[in-house]
């Protein structure tokens, strides 16, 4: 026991020790606390309130050609503030003039119909859809008009407006989406970039010829727990120092973020409130050290550096498979290969982790799962130590998996 | 303390690497394990630290088996290495942690071992950046961390440069001297006759001679007697010994040999009779010795004679 804790000492400060380690960590905490702080940060340049913006921004200009003899730059400017309206005598020359960039924006307003001139490169910002409502409401005040309606009638009837609320029963499937969805993609990352660190260091140790001198100097358990632990203990270090600010920036800053947007508040609020987190770390915990384990007993097969990426495909055809079927548990967490395959090691800690989020599974269900994936992760830890042992007896030539199994067979 | 390596067996696949293997080595000597490339030396060494299982046979320490005196045992493995891209000084202490020292004391003797090895300068640097001579110092360090009683080396005088030599040499030296076991492999001779009482020659994973050096050496015949002229010239002290009657008589051959003059007697019992003729006669000589074998002749002898009769039998095969 005591050679595995210096076994993992020796393995996680030589991974969280390097200057690249300590650089990227800090610069993806700032980049991700820069994006926790967005609400304030664009708030910032925003100048801070309607009055400055009012007294101070130049508007871009806006053109209209008026065909009905309903509108005026006072009515425009009620329904689109954002532009500084001019009217036109004829609409033939919008097109060159937005090209040119005489103004940002050209109306076309009709009786029934109305036309609205962009840039190409503003195709995306939706704004147009003000224009339409515009041209209804003033369609539906003249329509109210010419019937004898008073004024004070037609503005109240316009100005009706009832509250929609949208009441959600159960677990909200947009906002869990995107909880599992962020969630699956770290967890992949992860997996695969500290998976293949493993395989890096053991493949290291075989190449350099280290490992002569180990396996005399302690047994392989010691050496495989404590080498794959230390690195996802550096894993979880590295992303834990990136996550848990930019999580708790967002968590006091949750009212900014309502406002900023309502639907990453929501997320948000729904990782706090819920069992999402804990869920995520166990599921991290059990798919990490499922493929590590891997990654070390094959990185222990090889004998020249140039043929560790071929080893491991093995591992990352999986893991790719693994993320593709809880890619669809995001679509169908009730279908029944996803349910299956939260049973199946190698898949279960991703497929279950998008399922448990996508839908309300037992927590017997969840349990069961976790225990199979640690189980299985123990007797593979087990195994890969054998094979590591094994491995130090392999030079030359890559072996086949039945060399490997035979030379595992004879001890 | 004693090694005792009895009827050791292994194959890999179809090949016979060691067989029947035993042999024995003792505290306060130096034993030398000489064998041609793929004899089976490391196969050998391997074995007694337990990271190939044998398939047959014993190695025990004391009656012990070696791979549970492992601690004991300092180890220079043939196939060097260590983390390239890690202090030096973190790793020493981290091999001595694992061997059984607190960390504090493995940085510290990892220290001490350094400066008796003339290499304290690299403690803090990483591996990549030395020389593979001093890299191979430090794995030296390594192998003396725990101050262990047993000491094997691997093939130790590869890859030195004669300043690294003499500094490993003095160390195996001082080695010996505070009565540790040591065995070392190696396929220079002259490092092994220098320091090892005893050797054992692996041929094709079998013993082909083993025992005490002196002892080896006294079995051959000692009918060869060096001459030496007062007066360098080996040519004139040549023809001074053929005119000389007895000497004549006595010698089956007489070879000039560097500065000084070989004769072969007929028979090594005539020694004497040999060094009164010389002394009677006029010949300025300078010094007289019987010349014992070299242990590359020896080994040659045994190696090549198995090795030549192999050709002989292959090419009739």
């Amino acid at each position: 026991m005591r050679n595995f804790f210096t076994v993992l000492k020796f393995e996680y400060l030589g991974m969280v020790r390097p200057k690249g380690f300590l650089i990227s960590t800090i610069l993806f905490m700032g980049i991700l606390l820069a994006a926790a702080n967005l609400p304030l940060i664009m708030g910032l340049f925003q100048g801070g309130g309607d009055d400055v913006y009012a007294a101070d921004y130049e508007r871009p200009v806006g053109v209209f050609y008026d065909a009905t003899d309903w509108y005026s730059e006072e009515v425009l400017a009620v329904w689109s503030p954002e532009f500084a309206w001019e009217p036109i005598a004829s609409p033939a020359d919008i097109e060159a003039g937005l090209e040119e960039g005489a103004f940002a924006i050209g109306l076309v307003l009709e009786m029934d119909n109305v036309r609205v001139y962009m840039p190409g490169g503003d195709w995306m910002g939706g704004g147009h859809f003000g224009f339409y409502e515009m041209a209804r409401s003033m369609a539906q005040s003249v329509t109210l008009a010419q019937a004898g309606v008073d004024e004070g009638t037609i503005t109240a009837v316009l100005a009706t407006d009832p509250a929609m609320e949208l009441i959600i029963v159960g677990r909200d499937g947009g906002q869990s989406y995107w909880v599992a969805l962020v969630f699956t993609i770290l967890l992949m990352l992860v997996v695969s970039i500290f998976g293949a660190v493993v395989a890096q260091s053991v493949s290291t140790e075989k190449t350099s010829k280290a490992i002569e001198l180990l396996t005399i100097s302690t047994g392989p358990n010691s050496l495989i727990f404590g080498k794959v632990i230390g690195v996802g203990l550096a894993a979880i270090t590295q992303f834990g120092l990136m996550l848990v600010p930019a999580f708790l920036v967002i968590y006091f800053n949750l009212d900014h973020w309502h406002e900023f947007s309502p639907m990453v508040g929501g997320i948000v609020e729904m990782v706090f409130a819920s069992n999402v987190l804990g869920l995520a770390f166990v599921f991290f915990l059990l798919s990490f050290f499922t493929y590590a384990f891997v990654f070390a007993a094959l990185g222990s097969t090889v004998t020249r550096a140039e043929d560790l990426s071929s080893v491991q495909s093995l591992p990352s055809f999986l893991l790719m498979i693994a993320y593709y079927v809880s890619f669809s548990a995001l679509f169908a967490p009730d279908a029944i290969h996803v349910q299956i395959l939260s049973y199946v090691p190698f898949f279960s800690p991703l497929v279950m982790m998008a399922r448990a989020t996508m839908t309300e599974v037992p927590v017997t269900e969840i349990a069961l799962s976790a225990g199979v994936s640690f189980l299985y992760v123990l007797g593979l830890g087990f195994l890969s130590a054998k094979i590591y042992r094994v491995g130090v007896m392999l030079t030359g030539n890559r072996p086949s998996l039945r060399q490997i199994f035979k030379m595992l067979r004879a001890g | 303390m004693q090694l005792r390596i009895e009827k050791l067996n292994k194959s890999f696949g179809t090949k016979h690497v060691l067989q029947d293997l035993s042999f024995t080595a003792r505290s306060g000597v130096a034993m030398g394990l000489l064998g041609r490339n793929g004899s089976g030396k490391t196969t050998t060494i391997r074995t007694i630290m337990g990271i190939f299982p044998a398939d047959s046979g014993t190695s025990t320490i004391d009656g012990v088996p070696t791979q549970k005196m492992r601690k004991r045992i300092g180890y220079l493995p043939e196939e060097r290495g260590l983390y390239p891209k890690r202090i030096i000084g973190e790793q020493m202490a981290y091999i001595g942690t694992l061997r059984g020292l607190k960390p504090k004391v493995a940085k510290e003797r990892a220290k001490q071992l350094l400066v008796r090895l003339e290499a304290e300068e690299y403690f803090d640097k990483k591996l990549d950046t030395l020389s593979k001579g001093n890299q191979q110092k430090i794995q030296l360090a390594i192998a003396l961390l725990t101050n262990p009683d047993i000491v094997i080396l691997d093939e130790p005088f590869s890859g030195l440069d004669p300043v690294n030599s003499q500094i490993l040499k003095r160390v195996v030296e001082e080695l010996v001297a505070e009565g540790k076991l040591v065995l070392f492999s190696s396929h220079e001779m002259g490092y092994v006759e220098e320091f090892c009482d005893d050797i054992c020659i692996i041929h094709q994973g079998q013993i082909v001679l083993d025992g005490r050096l002196r002892d080896i050496k006294a079995s051959y015949p000692r009918h060869q007697i060096l001459v030496r002229p007062e007066v360098p010239g080996a040519a004139e002290l040549k023809q001074q010994l053929l005119q000389s009657n007895t000497v004549s008589r006595l010698a089956a051959d007489i070879a000039a040999e560097g500065q000084g003059c070989l004769v072969t007697l007929h028979n090594e019992r005539d020694k004497a009779a040999l060094f009164t003729a010389l002394t009677e006669s006029r010949i300025a000589i300078d010094g007289i010795s019987v010349v014992e074998p070299r242990l590359e002749d020896i080994f040659v002898e045994k190696v090549g004679r198995e090795v030549s009769a192999e050709e002989d039998g292959g090419a009739v095969a």
